[in-house]
């Protein structure tokens, strides 16, 4: 009986352990393989150049353009899922009827549940074609389309860990809030949302941090042409898009081109890092307040 | 006419019967203590004044309570309205997480009032009514959280105060406060009742019998007995009050 | 029908993945494994070999054939590695792809199956271009272009001082070498600050839905898109080939006038798969369907007696072989 306890417990080492040493794996090969690129780049051009064209006759490895493609279809996907998640918070918390909610939330758990490839083709063939009705000067890739969908994609995220945090709010401060005269909508907006706002916030990060890593729906919807730009009407290339064009193209392995990717992945890697991390500490302190 | 008739009221939570064909007469200007062991329903009572009852999804009421004559569960009453003119302090001070600035003045803002001046005059008038601007006159910008727990609940006195209304409604305000904290309270309610029409839920005997000018006991959802303070303490005339008073249950 | 009208959003990083064609040989109960073809390569001949590969299936149920698309630079370097037997290209071998294939002992013999035209092509609304000459495209396209010529009255003061988006093939692609070759005048030179796919789709897709677009990909995508594209004539600037500028028709592309923009599509052979029988049948069939099939999916066939000379060529190289 004791050797089996012992068997189950080193089987369960074992499980933790491959976790880390993949990640320790990967973090390992994105330094070295980025390593190689860093030493026929230097950082300062890579971080200053405002061209990203690695596999072409004038070659530049300025990654401020995917960058700039990442955070703009990032932030079009912040500007959707934030309002629309917090209304979706508010309405579950404050109004909602215990039988809507449960009706509801797991719907909304569908949304985080669809293929991303199936957003992308959704954004490419339904939403594009409606935005350039809206706005007939519109590139048929564009960071408006691509984001807006993968804000939808994201709306979960938000609405759930914001309704967490909506939740998490002394109902006293609502009862102070009816007992001075005050509508269901004043006492949400006046008093929940902002007594929730670092609980927002976390949401918020982390759903940063997901629609930076996003790789399908930007791949299919956003173009695949870096470009320094803040105009969500024009195709734009992400991190990822890029990545996953070198990554499945002709390239050959060992050649500058192809350490590129390594480059751009360490950056999308370090980026989503710091986010995750700015996120948790977020989550910790905020639960020291409520607690 | 009274402030106040409550008249054959019943209330209750599903088919839970919580309190039972109550009626009372309360005059302005006085206040009134509602006493009675835990669970006899003195909170529910003093909840149906502000309406705060409404939320709780399986609260039926029957009955009718007037407010100088005005039924406040007429359908043409709009609840907001009413809960501008009764005021509620509740049990642990619930100040919100703003400014102590923003907190006296949130009522009024609510009620679309932007004038710096008037609403200065108000922070400032509502905080000596609430014995509180000597202490935080320097700091009406920090957060209302960094003052301590007697601070906090005389803060949200004020902040009920500042919207003016006729009758408060105050349910167990000292019972989370140190001693000091607690007499400054009752000082306060003394002063007030020039002004308001206050009911207090207590379960402190000698807190009802400084403050009060009426009391009322509570029990299993019954009102067994109101009458002027002194009167109900020194010779009650059910022994159920007798019971209570003297310590022997609740 | 072309092969763009069926699948019209497979978007450009798919493109490693081969596209099987699963033909099964399950019910004839014949070995499998001897009767696998497996083609890869160039995506603008890929439609003709897939309609080919079709075609022959029905016929042939216990035939395998696999078609990859890894561009034409991708296939020859699988094709001189031995991992396929016939591969796609929409330029003509390089020195240095051959002599891959030298090192691994392959001899290949070269097929041409059709006439690809390269169109230039901007969306329908566009009002401006009328047409361009070459040196109005190498402008647009050649490396010194880069972050400078961004905008269209940069090409003609008369057009609008509006962004101009560009999408082409990507680098992978023989399309792309034969359009920087033909227009820029260097194989592989052209700026980098454009769509660039592989995946034809993708530029149809792109120019199709952007007003500001300006594209250039095989002719076969175009006649499967015609309706929400606008092909633009090019002037070559060559007054011995015809004056002014010509637009791409199965004529214009058949006799040489619309230059230099018009190639013969090509289908590599290598010596070790010409030995096999199942690959001269499917070769000759190949070659008796081109004409029509060529057409069906927006490519231009040869001339009759050119057919059967690839025929006589093919068969003079695997008598070679043996």
């Amino acid at each position: 009986m004791k050797q089996r306890e012992r068997l189950i417990e080193a089987l369960l080492a074992l499980s933790a352990g491959i976790s880390v040493l993949t990640t320790g794996g990967i973090i390992v090969m994105l330094a070295v393989e980025a390593a190689h690129f860093f030493r026929q780049v230097p950082l300062g051009t890579f971080l200053t150049d405002t061209q990203w064209t690695p596999l072409f006759a004038d070659k530049h490895f300025g990654i401020l353009p995917l960058v700039a493609g990442t955070l703009l279809t990032t932030g079009v996907a912040i500007a959707v899922a934030l309002p629309l998640g917090l209304i979706i918070a508010i309405y579950l918390n404050e109004y909602a009827t215990v039988g809507f909610r449960n009706v509801i939330k797991p719907l909304l758990e569908v949304l985080a549940a669809v293929p991303t490839v199936v957003y992308g083709f959704f954004a490419l063939t339904v939403v594009t074609p409606f935005l350039q009705r809206l706005i007939p000067s519109m590139a048929g890739f564009n960071a408006l389309s691509a984001g807006s969908v993968m804000g939808i994609m994201i709306l979960p995220l938000v609405s759930s860990l914001s309704e967490d945090a909506l939740t998490a709010v002394p109902r006293a401060l609502r009862e102070a809030s009816y007992a001075l005269g005050a509508t269901r909508l004043q006492t949400a907006m006046r008093v929940v949302v902002p007594a929730a706002s670092s609980g927002i916030t976390v949401s918020v990060i982390l759903a940063i941090s997901r629609a930076v890593g996003e790789t399908m729906i930007v791949a299919i919807a956003a173009g695949q042409e870096p470009r320094l730009t803040a105009n969500p009407l024009v195709p734009v290339e992400t991190i990822t898009t890029y990545i996953v064009q070198v990554s499945s193209g002709d390239v050959a392995y060992g050649t500058l081109e192809y350490d590129t990717i390594f480059a751009a992945g360490i950056t999308l890697f370090i980026l989503t890092l710091v986010l995750n991390n700015v996120g948790y500490w977020f989550r910790q302190k905020f639960r020291e307040q409520y607690e | 006419m009274p402030e106040l008739e409550v008249k054959h009221v019943n209330v209750y939570y599903g088919t839970n019967h919580v309190l039972q064909d109550i009626s009372m007469t309360i005059e302005a200007h006085t206040v009134t203590a509602l006493i009675g062991p835990s669970g006899c329903g003195k909170s529910t009572f003093l909840r149906l004044f502000n309406r705060m009852n409404d939320f709780i999804s399986d609260f039926r009421y029957e009955g009718s309570i007037l407010i100088q004559g005005q039924d406040i569960y007429a359908p043409q009453q709009a609840v907001e309205e009413l809960r501008k003119r009764v005021g509620m302090v509740f049990q642990r001070p619930n100040p919100f997480p703003k400014s102590i600035y923003d907190n006296v003045t949130y009522g009024l803002v609510l009620q679309g009032v932007r004038s710096k001046a008037v609403l200065d005059e108000v922070v400032e008038k509502s905080l000596r009514q609430a014995a509180l601007w000597e202490e935080v006159k320097n700091d009406l910008r920090k957060s209302a959280l960094a003052l301590s727990g007697g601070q906090q609940q005389r803060l949200c006195i004020a902040r009920v105060l500042a919207v003016e209304p006729h009758i408060l409604l105050m349910d167990e305000p000292a019972s989370a406060l140190d001693p000091i904290s607690t007499a400054k309270i009752e000082e306060l309610i003394y002063d007030l009742k020039q002004q308001y029409t206050i009911l207090i839920v207590t379960h402190n005997m000698q807190q009802a019998g400084r403050v009060s000018d009426k009391t009322a006991f509570f029990n299993y959802g019954h009102l067994i007995e109101y009458d002027d303070t002194g009167r109900l303490f020194t010779q009650p005339s059910h022994e159920q009050t007798q019971n209570y008073i003297t310590g022997r249950f609740g | 029908m072309g092969y763009a009208a069926t699948h019209p959003l497979r978007s450009g990083f798919l493109k490693g993945t081969p596209l099987l064609l699963a033909l099964l040989a399950a019910a004839c109960g014949e070995k499998s494994t001897s009767q696998k073809i497996s083609i890869d390569g160039s995506s603008t001949v890929f439609p003709i070999t897939e309609a080919v590969v079709e075609e022959y299936a029905r016929q042939h149920p216990a035939a395998r054939i696999t078609v990859g698309i890894s561009g034409t630079g991708g296939g020859f370097q699988k094709f001189c590695r031995r991992e396929i037997d016939l591969t796609n290209a929409s330029r003509p071998i390089t020195d240095r792809e051959g002599q891959d294939c030298q090192r691994q002992d392959i001899d290949y013999l070269p097929l041409t199956v059709a006439f690809d035209g390269l169109v230039v092509v901007v969306h329908p609304s566009n009002t401006w271009v009328k047409s361009l000459k070459v040196s109005e495209l190498k402008k647009m396209w050649e490396p010194a272009a880069q972050h400078r010529i961004l905008r269209w009255n940069q090409i003609r003061p008369e057009w609008p001082a509006a962004e101009i988006h560009l999408f082409g093939a990507g680098t992978a692609s023989g399309t792309y070498d034969y359009f920087t070759q033909a227009i820029v005048g260097q194989r592989h030179a052209s700026r980098g600050d454009y769509t660039a796919s592989e995946d034809d789709n993708v530029l149809v897709q792109g120019v199709s839905t952007d007003p500001l677009a300006l594209g250039f990909f095989g002719f076969a995508y175009y006649e499967a898109n015609h309706a929400a594209l606008r092909l633009v004539p090019i002037d070559d600037e060559q007054p011995g080939n015809g004056t002014g500028p010509v637009t791409p028709t199965v004529e214009t592309v058949k006799n040489n006038t619309y230059a230099p923009l018009s190639r013969p599509l090509l289908l590599y052979v290598s010596s070790v798969a010409a030995r096999r029988p199942e690959v001269q049948t499917f070769l000759h069939f190949y070659l008796v369907q081109a004409p029509h099939l060529a057409r069906e999916v927006g490519y231009i066939p040869l001339p009759a007696t050119e057919y059967r000379r690839q025929q006589t060529r093919f068969d003079e190289f695997v008598a070679q072989q043996r």
